[in-house]
Formats: structure tokens, sequence, C-alpha cells
């Protein structure tokens, strides 16, 4: 599905370019559940971002469903990006001024979906996640747990074949941040090819795959 | 005390931190409070502030005459007949009762010759008024009387300063004032109008002043001659009510045998201040709008800022917060961002009393008389208006603000990665942007409206040619000249202006257009009835050969005079043609006979159609008007009028022409010219003004507007970045951020523009009196102005969408705000 060949990033600074990411190869097959690991600093979340295709600023080869990532224009690669990706925030990120159902219907919003179509996904996806009775309240309403299964709804309401969380427990306890693993796995059983990163060891367990940065390499 | 100070000293701290916001909202407040002072101060000089040296003003009063008529409707005026004052002199409820006229004369003769205002009066005015003389003496009722030997005049201090040079010594010297010469017994106090619009230039006592311009003293018992206004002091203890009351009967009993009544109801009285009486309502109306569309611009000024103070603020909740958290109750906080505020209002109020006095002559000169606005000055009442408009710009500007922001939940800012209360979606916020545009719709409607109604009234064809017609006043009578002399003066006078270069052809005539004409009716052999104009009339005027192709009037059928007609002095006339239309309904007026005066014996024959020129007015109703011969010259036609068409723009050439015929004539008093456009500009003058004050108001409530717009705009975009990057993350093309900000900039401009709408219909009804041709309710004013301020607000919105557009989603992303 993913193919990185030899991917680079880095910041023009004096004396010489500081790089973020260092001649980066990698394949992620359909169906994975890859753990992307490092240290601060090693460059994870600038992957995540390049994955995800809001970042266009690297040098080297992005082959997503065989297609050139790396050769499209910025706007031909937002709309690949809305077609095909799903984002798991850290901090959620959800919109303060609108309602569960609110937040859950914004990415649809922006595909080409009629209103009764994008109600019933709406329906349809609190269901799924179980929080019908929620769908009415506001995100400072919620516990953290709750506001990052509304974020895990978002992203998947559109059904991307692709599911990127950075730190998606980052903020949670620990009986919380299970729950959501739980999730990414049930997801990823049902086909959903997910690609996170995260310090915990114990998350890092959830997926079939671990890749390791270290200063924009990848070591393991 | 000290925890005012410690307080003040803070928000000064505060305020110097961000010089450039405190410099925009300074500036903007400025514009606001400038505006309001400016007109406001207008209007107190028009109708408030007490006229220099009048004792007691509020128990000096104009008289004011109602009349009803079938013919004319109901009007008030002020004018009456010299015997409807000796009627007064028997009223008790008043202690004094005086008179005066008002005109223009000559100082000097020949090339010496000076325009001068002079107002005659009876003797006991400058009592009446208890006003004391700055140096010499006042007139008294001993200088009022025909015997009363050499007579005297009382300068104005602005006649005194700018003719003689404030000399001590100008008691007892002579001044020529038309064809007399007047004693200056002394000069009134600075800055006396005797409460008058136009103050003027000097005093004489109004006895022999009459009698020399009537030549005899009939103005003494004539009562259909209405020459002069009447002033008069309460007696003490008397009321209002019981002096109305008692004048009217008077006046009644005193007109009753006569045939001048004219449907006369009772007296009203007008304050001293001639400005808010009947006679001047218009402007003082227009004023008073003025005033309230420049409260109207310092009330969106305000909302402007305090959008700016609201985001401000609650970008500084977590400063808030901390403070809330160490112990600051909400009082303290409230207190702590007013005076920020406040201190940002005083600044603009400084600022806004400079922006009066300079930027705001220009305005005076427009509204006030020349000697009006020469006596303002910044003084304690005009520091009052700008410290109420200061005062309610800081609790509009910063209480607002402060209550809506001390009122927020601060606590989540306090937790990591909380973001700050929605500004985007406040509901003040919301209704201060709403109340902006709603207040510039309003005003680009009102500025629509009257630039409609200046638009219809200089479209009004008034028949003559006015960009090529010169008006020329002189009284050669005054050098001397008199019976036959008189036309040998004036056509001295022709011959010179037919010689001046850039003059194409000179008429004289017996009446004036905008200034009078006479009355003379006639009989049509053959016809019982004569249909009656509402207007009055028929109007006769005299006039010579040249008349109508100087004045731009066609003649459309028939013949106009020719240079025999004034030597032979035919039976001719030439008609107007609405005159035509009416008396003559679908048949020829050629040939047809006019018997004119109660007495006519002989036919005067029609040999020509005129096109209709206008009589007083653009605006006014049709009129009958003919026109005869001039007769050689008389007693009665001495006060001619000469007419020149020019090549070229007439008002280029007026100084030339009127210092030819200065000299023209030996002895000359000061001789008038005017161009046609400068006669007419009184009539466009409040037009003129309300579409120029208007627009300018509108032209800065629409900026300010948009630029309170875009402010709360660009603040909400940069407060919610963060939000924009999950949008863009989540799918968002940078079209749909475009659409999502202008769309929220344009809902509140919508609503804003629906209540503007429907103000300016509530507030039309009363704006309708000052407009011409267009309903306050005109839809198409009311649909372009809108769609301009839409516009506006369109371009205000675009510049934060385009910012919006071109978020980095993953900077965003990262931000903690």
């Amino acid at each position: 599905m993913i193919k990185l060949v030899n991917l680079e990033k880095s910041f023009d600074t004096k004396p010489s370019p500081t790089f973020v990411l260092r001649r980066i190869t990698l394949d992620i097959q359909a169906g994975d559940f890859v753990t992307i690991m490092g240290p601060s600093g090693a460059g994870k979340s600038s992957l995540l971002s390049i994955l995800g295709m809001l970042d266009g600023e690297y040098v080297g080869e992005y082959w997503f469903n065989g297609q050139a990532v790396h050769g499209l224009k910025p706007k031909a690669r937002a709309d690949l990006a809305r077609s095909s990706v799903g984002f798991v925030f850290q901090q959620y990120h959800l919109l303060d001024d609108l309602t569960v159902a609110e937040n859950l219907e914004v990415p649809l919003s922006y595909r080409n979906l009629k209103s009764g179509e994008r109600s019933a996904r709406v329906a349809d996806t609190l269901d799924r996640f179980r929080m019908v009775g929620k769908k009415d309240l506001y995100p400072n309403q919620l516990s953290g747990g709750q506001q990052q299964l509304v974020g895990v709804a978002r992203a998947v309401i559109a059904a991307p074949a692709l599911l990127l969380a950075d730190e998606p427990t980052g903020n949670l306890h620990s009986e919380q941040g299970r729950e959501i693993m739980e999730l990414f796995r049930q997801l990823n059983r049902q086909g959903t090819t997910i690609v996170q990163v995260t310090h915990s060891e114990e998350n890092a367990t959830f997926g079939n795959r671990v890749v390791r940065l270290k200063d924009g390499w990848v070591v393991g | 005390m000290s925890t005012l100070m410690s307080d003040l000293g803070a928000a000064w701290r505060s305020v110097r931190r961000a010089p450039q916001f405190t410099a925009v909202a300074a500036l903007t407040l400025a514009i606001g409070i400038g505006a309001v002072t400016t007109l406001t101060s207008v209007l107190d000089m028009l109708l408030f502030r007490p006229p220099v040296a009048v004792e007691a003003p509020e128990r000096v009063v104009r008289l004011f005459f109602h009349h009803r008529n079938p013919q004319f409707g109901e009007w008030r005026n002020s004018s009456v007949s010299y015997p409807d004052f000796t009627d007064l002199g028997g009223a008790t409820s008043f202690s004094s009762v005086a008179a005066q006229y008002s005109g223009s004369v000559s100082m000097g003769r020949g090339a010496e010759a000076a325009p001068a205002s002079l107002a005659a009066v009876t003797g006991n005015y400058f009592s009446l008024l208890g006003t004391s003389p700055m140096l010499g003496r006042l007139l008294g009722p001993d200088d009022d009387r025909l015997d009363a030997g050499v007579p005297v005049a009382v300068l104005s201090e602005r006649l005194w300063r700018t003719r003689f040079g404030s000399e001590p010594g100008v008691l007892g010297r002579t001044l020529p004032i038309d064809d007399q010469s007047y004693t200056i017994v002394g000069v009134a106090p600075r800055g006396f109008d005797g409460g008058e619009f136009d103050a003027p230039d000097l005093w004489v006592p109004l006895t022999g002043a009459a009698h020399r311009m009537e030549g005899n003293e009939e103005y003494r018992t004539n009562r259909g001659w209405y020459f002069i206004s009447l002033m008069a002091r309460l007696a003490p203890g008397d009321s209002l009510e019981r002096a109305a009351a008692e004048a009217t009967g008077l006046i009644r009993a005193g007109r009753s045998d006569s045939t001048t009544v004219n449907g006369f109801q009772d007296v009203q009285f007008g304050p001293v201040l001639a400005a808010a009486g009947f006679d001047f309502s218009a402007t003082a109306a227009l004023a008073r709008w003025l005033a309230a569309m420049s409260l109207l611009v310092l009330v969106i000024a305000c909302a402007n800022v305090a959008n700016l103070m609201l985001a401000r603020g609650l970008a500084r909740g977590r400063e808030l917060a901390i403070r809330k958290a160490l112990g600051a109750g909400k009082g303290q906080l409230v207190r702590q961002l007013f005076l920020e505020g406040a201190l940002v209002a005083v600044a603009a109020g400084g600022l806004g009393i400079v922006m009066a006095a300079w930027g705001g002559a220009l305005l005076r000169g427009y509204i006030l008389s020349a000697a009006m606005a020469e006596r303002f000055t910044i003084d304690f009442r005009v520091f009052a208006i700008a410290a109420a408009a200061t005062l309610l710009a800081a609790i509009i500007a910063s209480l607002v603000p402060a209550l809506q922001v001390t009122r927020s939940d601060l606590t989540p800012v306090l937790k990591e990665g909380g973001r700050g209360s929605g500004f985007r979606r406040s509901r003040v916020r919301s209704g201060l942007v709403v109340a902006q545009v709603a207040l510039s719709v309003l005003l680009v409607i009102g500025a629509g409206l009257f630039l409609r109604s200046l638009r219809n009234i200089l479209a009004i064809d008034i028949g003559y040619d006015r960009d090529h017609l010169l008006m020329v006043d002189a009284d050669p009578a005054v050098a001397g000249f008199t019976g036959e002399r008189t036309g040998q003066a004036f056509d001295a006078m022709v011959e010179a202006a037919q010689n001046q270069p850039g003059i194409e052809s000179a008429a004289l005539n017996y009446g004036e257009p905008f200034g009078w004409s006479l009355v003379q009716g006639f009989r049509i052999p053959g016809r019982d009835a004569l249909p009656k104009f509402s207007s009055g009339g028929p109007y006769i005027q005299r006039t010579t050969a040249d008349y109508f192709r100087t004045m731009g009037l066609a003649i459309q059928r028939g013949h106009g005079f020719t240079d025999a007609d004034r030597r032979e002095h035919p039976a001719v006339a030439v008609i107007g043609a609405t005159m035509a239309s009416r008396y003559f309904p679908g048949q020829d007026p050629i040939g047809q006979c006019l018997m004119l005066g109660k007495d006519a014996r002989d036919c005067t024959e029609i040999v020509g159609v005129a096109e209709d020129g206008v009589r007083y007015s653009p605006r006014e109703e049709p009129q009958a008007i003919y026109y005869v011969p001039l007769p050689p010259p008389s007693a009665e036609t001495r006060h001619l009028t000469l007419f020149l068409r020019t090549r070229g723009p007439s008002s280029e050439i007026a100084e030339a022409v009127r210092s030819t015929l200065q000299t023209a004539v030996p002895n000359l008093p000061y001789v008038r010219v005017r161009a046609m456009n400068e006669v007419l500009e009184p009539q466009y003058r409040d037009f003129r003004l309300g579409s120029t004050l208007f627009g300018l108001y509108a032209l800065v409530a629409v900026l300010l507007a948009g630029l309170g717009l875009y402010s709360v705009l660009a603040y909400a975009v940069r407060g919610c970045m963060q939000e924009l990057g999950i949008r863009v993350a989540l799918g968002a093309a940078p079209a749909s951020l475009v659409r999502m900000v202008v769309r929220d900039g344009m809902q509140l401009t919508l609503i804003g523009a629906g209540v503007g709408i429907a103000g300016s219909l509530v507030a039309g009804r009363a704006l309708a009196s000052l407009l011409y041709g267009v309903p306050a309710w005109d839809p198409l004013t009311i649909g372009v102005s809108s769609a301009t301020v839409l516009l506006a607000t369109l371009v205000a919105s675009w510049l934060p969408a385009r910012r919006a557009a071109r978020v980095d989603p993953m900077t965003a992303l990262r931000s903690n705000s």
C-alpha cells in the first residue's frame, strides 16, 4: 500500500541543513498495524505527517497504492489524502463549538456527500462507537477518554484506507488508553491499515510491526 | 485611592506594551469623538448658546404670525406691517416690543464702495436686549425720530475692527451708506448679533431708514406692507401663554378692518436665537440630523474598539485567570480592563478636540454664518461635549468588553493544552459587528437619499442658462440719479457691460428671479372667470428687448420685444408657456387681448410665448408670468436689475464686470454682481450640505465597520488557527476555509444590513421633510446602499479569509493556541 524510497526531510539552517528524516525506505502493506517508535526528536511525527500527505516538503519517493504522491501538486495531494487518510491526534483536536455529532460530520462535509447520507453515516458511527447518548454533548462535557473516542470515530467515519494515530493515548490514563488500543485492533481486524506513533511499549504490542527511528534514520 | 493609582499604573503599562493596538483604537475613537464634538458644538451655537450681551435671553421672544388660507394653506412668517407693530404697543404682557428690518447696503461710493449688511431697528432695540456698548453709546428712542437730525449708526465690533482698525477715534466720524451719511456714535460688544443668524455690520434707526427707503411715511399706516420683524421682552411674572393670547387679540383687532388679513390665526413665539425659530427651521433641522448622525459614527467607532478590546481581553485569558487564581475579585479585573480602555478613550478625546478645532472649521463655515463661525472658540462648552463623548466611548468601548471577558469561565485556560473561550462565537462580538453594520447601512442610506434629492433638484430645468448669466444689482438713485437720468445711468451700465470682453448681451428687468416680483391681474375680454394658480399671481415682469435671449428663455411662438418697444412702449406682452396653456388651452394665444389692471380700457396684445423661467424657487408650483416692455424710467422703476449673458462661465468674469460697472457711472454705491449659480446656491445649500456630510459620515462609518469586521475576523482566524489546521487535516480544501470565514462575516453583515434597513424605514419618516423627489423608503437607494456596505464588508472578510486558506496544518496543530 505504502512505499517510501529514500525519503528525506531537512530544514535550511546554517552552516549546514538540519535533517529530520534520513533516507527512509519503508514498505507498509494493506492491513498492517505498524508502530513507529523512537526518542523525542527522532522524526516520528514528521514521518506521520508525510505519510498523511499533510507535508509535501521532502525529497525521495512516496508511493501510495501505486500512485506517486511525491509527484502530485498540493491540491491533488490534498484530494488523495481526503479520500484515503484519517488522523487521530494526541490532543484529540475536537472542535469545541460543535457537538459530538457535529464533530463527526465535519470530515463528511468536505466530501461530496448529500446531507441525508452524511446524517446516516453519523448515526451509524455513533451507534458503532456506542456514543448515541452523547451525541448532543460538547467536548468540554466529555472525559479525556470519551474525547479521544470521538476523535477516533471522526477519523474513521469516512472509511479511510489508512488510519494514522499520533500518540493516541498520550493524554489518557492507562485504562482509557487500553480501550482505545483495543478499538484500533478491532478496526485493523476489519481491514483498516493503521500506523501509530507512540512511546508506549504496551501500545506497540497491539500492532504487528515496529519501526524504530533515531535521529531521522530507521534503525529497526 | 492608592489602589486606584496602582490600577492606573498597571493600565498605563499595559497600554504602553501594545502601542499599535493603542494607536489604532485611539484614532478610531478620535474620529467619532471629533465628529460628535464638531457637530454638537455647531448645534449648540445655532440653538442653545445664549447670544452675546443679551440680558436674560430666555425672556426675549421673536414673534411669528400663523396664517391659514384655503388658497395657500398654512404658514408662519415673521414679517408684519408697521401698524401691526404699533398695535402691540398696548400689550401689558410685554415690557418692550422692538421692530427691525435688515438689508444689504453700500458703504461709500464709486471705486471705494463696499457691501455691508444693515439692521434698521427701533430706538428701544438695544435697551430691550439689555446690551451695553463696547465704545460710545447705542441707539436710543431719541435717535429713532424723523426730526432726530443727522442720522446715527452703531458699528458691529467686526466692522470696527476690519474697516476702522479698532480705532477709538471712530466716534463722530461720518459713514456714507447708500445715499445718506451717518454719524458713528458707538460700537456694539464683540460677538453681539442680537441672536440673528447673519450678524449685521451696523445698526441704524428704523424710522429714518424706512422714510428714506419709501420717500414718505406711508409705511406707518400701510397694513399691506410687511417689511419688519418683531422682538419682545416678557414683562416680569408674565407667561408665554398669556403674552401670546394678548398679542393675538391685539393683532386681530388691529387687522379687523383691513382687507389684507390673509387668514391670520394667532401669534406664536420663537426663541431669541433666530436659527431655532421657524425661519431657519430647515437649517436647524439639518444640523440636528447631522449631530445625530455624528453620534452614530461615534457609536460605530466605539463598537469597533469594543470588539478589539474584547478580543484582546480574551487573548489575555491566561493572565486574567492567574490573577483570579491569586485572589483578584471580578470587580478588580473589570476595573483594570476598564481603566486601560478609559486611558485610550481619554487620549482619543484629546485628539478628538484637536480634530474638532482644525477639521471642524471647514464644517462650521459651511453650516454657520461667517460671523458665527468666526465667533466659535474651544471653550468649556466644547470641552464638556468632548468629555461627554469620551465618557460614552469609554463605557461602550471598554466597560462592556471588560464585563464580558470577566464573565467568561477562565478556569479551562489554566489547564494544559486548553484554549481560551470561543471569541469566534461570542454573542457580544456578534452583536457589536451587527450594530456597526446596521448603523453604517443607516448612514449610507441617508447619504444616498440626500444625493438623490440633490440630483433631483439640480435636474430641475429653471429655464435660464444658469452657467452663463450674471445678475447685477445697482441703485443709481443713491448717486443722485432720478427720473429720466436713472434710465441714462442704467443705459451707461448696459453699454459698459456690453463692451466688456466675454459679455454677449445685456438686458434690464423690473423684478428679480429668486428675489422679488410684482403681481398685476388682468381681464380677458369675453371671459368671466380665469384660472387660479396656487402660487398666486399673475406676475408681471417689465423688461427690455434682449431679456429673453440674455436669460436663455426660448421664444416658442410669435416674437419677443424690440428696442423700439422700449421707446414707443406699445401695448404688447409676451406670456410664459404655462400661462399660455392654462389661460388659452387648445388656442393660439398670439393676438389675444389682455386688459391689464382693474381699470384698463386698452388691450395689451399678446405677441409671443416664452419658455417658462423659475420665479422664486426651482421647487415652485407652476407660475403665471407675463412680460411687458420696460417703460421709461420713473421713481417706480428705479429698482432695475441688469442681466448679462456671458460667453464663458459667468463666475469667472463676475469680479471684472463688477469693477467695470462700479465706475461706469460716477459715485455709484456698491454694485453687486452675482453669477446665477451663486444666486441659486441657497436653494441647493441644505441638500448639498446633507449629501456631503451624510456622504462623509457614511464613508467613515463604512470604513470603520469594514475595519471592525476585518479586525474581528483577523483576530478570530488567528485565534482558531488550530481549528483551521484540524479542518485541513480532516480534508478541508482552502476554498472551504475561505467560504467558512467569509460566511461567518457575511452572516453578521446580512443581519446588520437587515436591522439597518428596518431602522432607515423608521427614521426615514422624520427625514422625509428634508428630501426632494425621493421617498425616504426608496427601494433603489436602499438596495444600492445596502449592496455597497455588503461589498465593503465582503472585502473586509476576504482578507482574513485568505490568511485562513494559507494555514499550514502542521504549524497550526503544533501550536498551543
